[in-house]
């Protein structure tokens, strides 16, 4: 699947920024997404990997727009479906027990009204990688790029 | 060519009216201005397999449209506010083949008899203008019971006592009950509610050549993968199946053209998806592409009564209702709602001494929505990051420990409440946008204060250790975060060109033909003089078939009431 023509105007605005792009400036200059990275990983600092926690949440805190920038995108990584690239091996599920498409095996009526077995969540669910890649949703290779361009 | 009919929108009116249009052999275009992901446009007219269970596709990048920066909304409160508040998102439905129906969970209750009436029932309410409908219950039932056919009802009659009268049984039994709201029910009823399965557009078994839904768990918001919702997806496929109905997708109609004399409409313009212009002719203009735009496509025409288009824009006045539990209620299987109860729309005692107490003749809420909470994005990004995220995560007390209870609150109709053109902001198209002013009568407030305590109090009884309330848009409540914003986001959208008899009182006439210009025909809701306080799918549906019946000359529908 590919984006439409204006759904690719709209996406590369919203990363590339509008730089004077008529076309893109009908709500007003928007910055972008990759100069947004930029900059803030710039004011980070060229040694942020390597000072120790504090100083980085420090650093972090200091440009609060960027820090929830980079969280909404790090949260959206870590739970969304691993075809867009975060979420590998399905461990962001694993680890809040949350079972993501379960198509097309679906639950059983049981499972939808009882209390849940085990409060052992990952034992207790089928997970997406009991069921083979190709048939979990006759869909999930069929996604729109926008998105994937965001994160990248 | 000529098109006997050419239909604005593909959603659950445009897509009812071209159901009953094509089986009566009439020739249909329908224009969409968003994409198509939904089937199919060649026979067999199968799903395409965009649709997966995918919290980021459908949740945070406009996969369904509108994209707000291409086709932003503009909104504010009062004329106090200026030009605008927000611009963007302003309680979007899907722009899309389907609309709203895609992403609905498909709650689908019908009206009582005292909704078509109230004011002849409950009698005025100073700052509201409350009116009754020009048709009554008794009329509606078998458009009730063809609607429920159509999209696949699944439902169980008898357990709701404040219900009207029905012929039929439901087309099919309920499905499975959700775990938390059978918690939630229990309790409820032990307090003396009426909690009762909802009525549902999902296959309990397979129904219409479409399967049983298999419980996935992604269904509001979300787009069903394998067809087991039926609303649009049923009635876009008839229409296909009968070889005389065209859709084309990412064309935005324009203008509605009017012929010499100016009462009779001639054809659209429509721009396509690289804004190329377009015209087709047609001997009839229906309406379909929901409450909000098509308002704004007849003030950016100047068509309908000017004093009225765009007024009593009505949106459900929500009230949300959270009970943290200490368990896992596994919301994330099966329906995304399960059980209804109408209580709220039926004052009791307290609720009169409570209207009482606020200066006003009722109170009227909605139906109660027992339903669970979100996906692991959305309570990802409301929780704090650092080192107890994880921690936090792993509990999930707003994702799998979280019941939540929603009120439609009737929104009673205000004439300052509308859509008009936003004085600057334009869309790609370069069309002015709709700009909704809107602030709740308070009424809506009084219903919210009056019902939340009570609910919260049902919750607690479920087993909730901690409740909290809030309201869409927000007024206060126990909750001090306020997730809802400024703008509505109810996405239930009613009013703004009411039908009536009276050509100086209401925009269309009862069956939904434009006044002075009869052959352009609104079958959205739109044209519902009031919100009552139920989802407003099944009614869009039921007027739709009666009004496109009558349209093509076919025999009213006629049920028997039980005796």
């Amino acid at each position: 699947m590919t984006l439409s023509p204006l759904e690719e105007l709209a996406w590369r605005t919203r990363i590339e920024g509008s730089r004077g792009v008529p076309e893109r400036e009908r709500l007003g200059p928007i910055p972008g997404r990759q100069s947004e990275y930029r900059t803030g990983i710039a004011a980070l600092g060229a040694d942020f990997s390597t000072v120790d926690p504090a100083e980085q949440d420090a650093r972090l805190d200091a440009n609060p727009e960027f820090r929830d920038l980079l969280y909404e995108h790090v949260v959206e990584g870590a739970y969304a479906a691993p075809e867009y690239g975060g979420n590998r091996d399905l461990r962001g599920w694993y680890a809040i027990g949350f079972p993501g498409d379960v198509q097309p095996r679906g639950y059983t009526d049981a499972e939808v009204e009882g209390k849940s077995e085990a409060e052992s969540e990952n034992e207790a669910e089928p997970t997406a990688d009991e069921i083979p890649a190709d048939q979990r949703s006759v869909a999930r290779a069929a996604r729109p790029a926008g998105p994937r361009a965001e994160e990248t | 060519m000529i098109w006997d009919a050419v239909i604005v929108g593909t959603g659950p009116a445009g897509a009812t009216a071209a159901e009953v249009l094509t089986g009566a052999g009439w020739s249909v275009l329908m224009l969409e201005k968003g994409r198509n992901h939904l089937l199919s446009l060649e026979p067999p007219f199968a799903p395409l397999g965009h649709i997966s269970n995918d919290e980021l596709k459908f949740m945070r990048r406009h996969f369904l449209g509108p994209d707000p920066w291409l086709e932003p909304r503009t909104f504010r409160r009062t004329e106090v506010d200026g030009d605008r508040l927000e611009t963007g998102d302003v309680n979007n439905l899907p722009s899309t083949v389907g609309g709203g129906g895609f992403h609905a969970d498909a709650k689908l209750p019908r009206f009582r008899d005292a909704d078509f009436k109230p004011l002849s029932t409950h009698g005025p309410v100073a700052g509201a203008s409350i009116v009754d409908w020009p048709v009554d219950y008794d009329e509606m039932e078998p458009y009730y019971a063809a609607a429920e056919r159509l999209i696949g009802v699944a439902g169980e009659v008898g357990t709701n006592p404040f219900a009207s009268w029905r012929a039929d049984p439901y087309p099919m039994p309920p499905g499975p009950d959700m775990y938390c709201a059978r918690l939630t029910a229990a309790a409820a009823e032990d307090m003396g509610f009426h909690p009762y399965r909802a009525p549902t557009g999902v296959n309990s078994v397979e129904y219409d050549g479409r399967p049983a839904c298999n419980n996935c768990g992604f269904c509001g918001y979300f787009g069903c993968p394998i067809d087991a919702k039926g609303d649009p997806v049923a009635p876009l496929r008839h229409a296909l199946r009968t070889g005389n109905c065209e859709i084309r997708d990412e064309c935005v109609v324009t203008d509605v053209i009017l012929d010499r004399t100016g009462r009779r409409a001639r054809g659209v313009r429509y721009l396509d998806g690289t804004l190329a212009p377009h015209e087709v002719s047609a001997h009839h203009v229906i309406l379909a592409g929901g409450a909000f735009e098509t308002p704004r496509l007849l003030l950016q025409n100047e068509l309908g009564n000017p004093d009225l288009v765009g007024r009593f824009l009505q949106f459900h006045f929500q009230t949300y209702v959270l009970g943290m539990f200490a368990e896992r209620l596994h919301g994330h299987r099966g329906r995304s709602v399960t059980h209804l109860m109408d209580d709220p729309i039926v004052p009791d005692g307290a609720a009169m001494d409570a209207a009482r107490d606020a200066g006003l003749p009722f109170l009227r809420g909605g139906i109660v929505e027992h339903g669970a909470a979100g996906h692991p994005i959305l309570e990802g990004i409301h929780l704090p990051h650092g080192a107890l995220h994880s921690q936090l995560m792993m509990q999930s007390m707003t994702r799998d420990c979280m019941a939540v209870f929603t009120m439609q609150g009737e929104d009673l109709p205000q004439a300052t409440n509308r859509i008009d053109l936003d004085p600057h902001v334009r869309d790609v198209y370069g069309l002015p946008v709709g700009r909704a002013t809107y602030a709740p009568h308070r009424h809506e407030i009084a219903c919210a204060q009056h019902w939340a305590p009570r609910l919260e109090a049902v919750m607690r009884a479920a087993g909730a250790q901690n409740t909290f309330w809030t309201t869409s848009p927000p007024i206060g409540g126990s909750m001090a975060d306020r997730p809802g914003g400024r703008t509505p986001i109810s996405r239930h959208i009613m009013g703004g060109a009411r039908m009536g008899d009276d050509p100086s009182a209401s925009v269309f006439d009862r069956w939904q033909r434009l006044h002075g210009v009869e052959n352009v025909i609104c079958t959205d809701s739109s044209v519902f003089p009031t919100s009552t306080g139920y989802g407003p799918t099944l009614t869009i549906v039921a007027l739709a078939i009666r009004a496109s019946r009558a349209l093509a000359g076919l025999d009213p529908l006629r049920s028997t009431r039980p005796r």
